[in-house]
């Protein structure tokens, strides 16, 4: 699993949803949380960073840039590319579970979700990803 | 102690609460206001159903919503609002709420699902009875819900029997000759009750030992008790009498779903749902109109339910202006526009390939046209309009009469048929519908034929 100094980045418009996301990995154990409220302001955050931003967990649908916008941004860039991203939905259609794959998320979870359900998820990255 | 189920309320107005008071009376209430911490902060003790306020404060209703969900994932989410504007019933379903309701066209569907939701959560123990009319029941039938009696005197319930249990036969004849002629049945057990009744009425239209006639009379006679729950008074209230038009309406439903070709009232359901609104003319009109039907064995009562639901189908098509205005407020012009409606709606059904028996077409496109050959849109004459249209034409009067229009006077049951029976009276130039028809139709109603004295 992250270790728990990992930094990570909260991206939502939404207030309320950045603060109960925030919260949540506080309880998975996370120490160094930070958030942006669309995608634009996340770029921003991940350029200036420091330390590095270690995980990405963000929203879809957001003004300015989406999610999707985001985390093809990220991959695009050679200095932020292995960047693990969380993306989080209210919706589950087929579609758009494809499209995320494609633009390069890293696993994907669909609103509303529990500690455990967000553990597990990033878990499954962290094995994919990272532990080797 | 207290076993009551804990209930949270969300930036919820004071006259809401009035509403539900007597409901909210049987819980243990914890109060919040529409506030972005307190939303996400603990709360004791642990509630088994959230009802909020619509969102305010600076939050969006898709953020009041994804929050709510998010902070109780596995609880009944109820959004309640007053106003029309900003209700956007999808949408805040989309986001996480479990239902939302736009008050005050929304109360009855709002009770009969939080009673629901608070029967379940405290396992029984909290209950809420319906008052019905049990039709056609001999002493001796078992029934498959629990029934009991009210006494106003200490305002309890007094079970009468079991579910499985017949009724007394000495209670039966008490009932029938005191005024107190209600008998309530459990919220949870109403579907075995639709179910029941609308047997019941199938039952009497196809018994081989009656005759014709008998079967007619009796099924009148049933449709008259159905009809004379609407005038109780515990019907007076606006909310009150919905429900009770909303327990027809589901007989109704019980009765087609019985019968064959059943899935397509589903389907058309599932076609007017998409509008997205719980209360419904249309389903008011379907229910009068089958029930006319079946008590004054004019059509089908299949048919004139399907006619109900799909008679307005058209207006969803007009432009917006038109749509929200009475036709009492519309300029001329509106008004020639409005008056393509029928036609609109044959349209759309046939658009949607909805598969439409003859006269029920008929039925949508005459509903507006007058026996005096003042209606539209062909100005058809007295007897070229079609019975089925005729009773149509009345099913809709009625609930137009009796329902809530925004800014606008509404009649109750009584002041309806009243209405009606002085309509034609008064002015004769004024003949709307057949004169022999209305005067049928009105004996369906309470004070509409003398009542049978007893002979000892």
């Amino acid at each position: 699993m992250f270790n728990p100094s990992t930094p990570v980045l909260v991206v939502d418009d939404m207030m309320t949803m950045r603060k109960l996301v925030s919260k949540i990995c506080k309880e998975i154990g996370f120490t160094t949380i930070s958030e942006a409220a669309d995608g634009a302001l996340a770029w921003t955050a991940i350029q200036n960073a420091n330390p590095p931003i270690g995980l990405v967990i963000s929203d879809w649908n957001m003004p300015n840039a989406t999610g999707i916008d985001l985390v093809k941004r990220i991959r695009a860039d050679s200095r932020f590319n292995g960047i693990p991203f969380l993306m989080v939905t209210a919706e589950a259609e087929q579609h758009q579970v494809v499209e995320a794959l494609k633009a390069g998320v890293d696993n994907y979870v669909v609103k509303p979700f529990s500690a455990p359900v967000l553990k597990e998820k990033l878990e499954a990255i962290y094995n994919k990803r990272l532990a080797k | 102690m207290s076993n009551k189920p804990s209930l949270l309320t969300v930036g919820l107005e004071p006259d809401i609460e009035r509403i539900i008071n007597d409901l909210l009376e049987k819980t243990e209430v914890v109060t919040i206001p529409m506030d972005v911490d307190q939303l996400m902060s603990e709360v004791s003790p642990p509630p088994c159903l959230v009802i909020s306020g619509p969102p305010k404060e600076g939050l969006s209703g898709a953020e009041l919503a994804q929050t709510l969900r998010m902070q109780y994932p596995e609880l009944p989410l109820f959004l309640v609002c007053n106003a029309k504007s900003g209700f956007e019933r999808k949408d805040f379903i989309k986001n996480g709420f479990t239902d939302a309701f736009l008050l005050p066209m929304d109360t009855t569907t709002l009770r009969a699902k939080l009673s629901d939701e608070l029967a379940k959560a405290s396992n029984g123990t909290i209950r809420v009875f319906r008052p019905v009319k049990i039709l056609d029941v001999t002493a001796e039938e078992p029934l498959d819900f629990e029934t009991s009696i009210f006494m106003p005197v200490n305002k309890r319930y007094i079970k009468t029997s079991n579910k499985g249990d017949a009724v007394d036969q000495s209670l039966l004849t008490k009932l029938k000759s005191s005024k107190m002629n209600s008998m309530y049945v459990p919220a949870e057990q109403m579907q075995n009750f639709y179910s029941y009744s609308a047997k019941k009425l199938r039952d009497m239209g196809s018994k081989a030992t009656l005759s014709a006639t008998e079967k007619r009379d009796k099924l009148a006679s049933s449709v008259r008790d159905l009809i004379s729950g609407l005038f109780t008074e515990e019907a007076a209230s606006f909310e009150s009498g919905q429900a009770m038009l909303k327990d027809c309406g589901e007989i109704v439903k019980s009765y087609i779903v019985q019968g064959e070709d059943a899935e397509w009232y589903s389907r058309i359901q599932a076609i007017l749902g998409e509008r997205g609104d719980n209360y419904s003319h249309a389903g008011n009109v379907s229910t009068l109109a089958a029930l006319f039907s079946m008590g004054l064995g004019i059509g089908k009562p299949e048919d004139m339910a399907l006619a109900g639901l799909l008679h307005d189908i058209g207006i969803a098509e007009l432009p917006g202006e038109i749509q929200i205005k009475a036709p009492e407020d519309m300029t001329p012009q509106e008004l020639e526009i409005y008056k393509k409606h029928p036609e609109m709606s044959i349209n759309m059904i046939k658009l949607r390939k909805i598969i439409v028996p003859e006269i029920v077409m008929k039925a949508i496109l005459q509903h507006h046209e007058l026996y005096n050959g003042q209606g539209y849109p062909n100005g058809y004459f007295g007897d070229r309009i079609c019975k089925e249209a005729q009773i149509l034409a009345l099913a809709d009067k009625f609930d137009y009469l009796t329902c809530l229009k925004e800014g606008r006077p509404y009649l109750s049951p009584s002041e309806a048929i009243e209405h009606l029976r002085r309509l034609q009276v008064d002015d004769p130039s004024k003949i709307h519908y057949q004169p022999d028809l209305l005067k049928r139709l009105l004996t369906l109603f309470p004070g509409g034929i003398p009542t049978p004295t007893h002979n000892p």
